[in-house]
């Protein structure tokens, strides 16, 4: 279980590689910094680290993931990554659910499970990196000021 | 906030498995109540499935296993084992 000895010292490098990816990119509420701790403590118990943090412009960025540890190695078993608009209205989400084996011009997936849903539903490639997530949702929040 | 904080604040065991567990449960309950449909039928329905590749059930799913793994720590085998006999 990730609250026991070296799994759970696995699982807080994850989330601070997390905190550390979404801090030197984004501009997160100063609540967000006395929060994290929290979260991370939930997933020290639960193997599931859950993470809603609004935007300065109003976006809201969901990050789920769910670990397994084997040996010396924390593998992310699920995840799912959403970016919602001021809105609330659904914009990207990547998910490694193995329902899709090619993309919605129907090329393979580069990263199979990984995907992409893209604001209008279409199913596009994607590598499974959070970083990635994170660029594509900057490229994005850039774009719509 | 540096990461030495971060294990320290983490490492201060302010927080209970049992509010975990609720936090969860009630995450559950909300699930089941917006669908209608009890966790158990859910994963035995949706799980595994092309349906499941939706926000919602996405993340229904991952907590259910969260649910089940946090109960299985709490409740170790040494635990249990008393009331196998």
């Amino acid at each position: 279980m990730p609250g026991e000895g070296r799994e759970r010292t696995l699982l807080i490098d994850r989330c601070w590689s997390i905190y550390l990816l979404l801090t030197e990119h984004f501009s997160v509420p100063s609540a967000f910094h006395e929060e994290f701790p929290v979260l991370v403590e939930r997933a020290t118990h639960s193997g599931l680290f859950h993470l809603t943090v609004r935007l300065s412009d109003g976006h809201s960025l969901y990050i789920r993931e769910e670990y397994d540890v084997t040996g010396h190695q924390l593998h992310v078993g699920s995840y799912s990554y959403t970016l919602t608009g001021p809105g609330g209205d659904p914009l990207f989400r990547a998910d490694p659910l193995p329902h899709h084996r090619t993309d919605h011009r129907k090329r393979p997936l580069a990263a199979f499970p990984h995907h992409l849903h893209d604001p209008s539903g279409r199913i596009l490639s994607f590598s499974g990196d959070i970083s990635d997530f994170t660029a594509l949702v900057k490229q994005h929040t850039n774009q719509s000021r | 906030m540096t990461k030495a904080e971060l294990i320290r604040r983490v490492s201060s065991g302010a927080l209970p498995t049992d509010t975990v567990l609720t936090d969860l449960a009630r995450e559950l309950h909300d699930f089941e109540a917006k669908y209608h449909m009890r966790s158990e039928v859910f994963h035995a329905l949706i799980v595994g499935t092309p349906a499941e590749d939706t926000p919602d059930f996405v993340n229904w799913a991952m907590c259910y296993r969260s649910y089940f793994r946090t109960l299985q720590a709490k409740f170790s085998l040494k635990t249990l084992a008393p009331y196998a006999r």
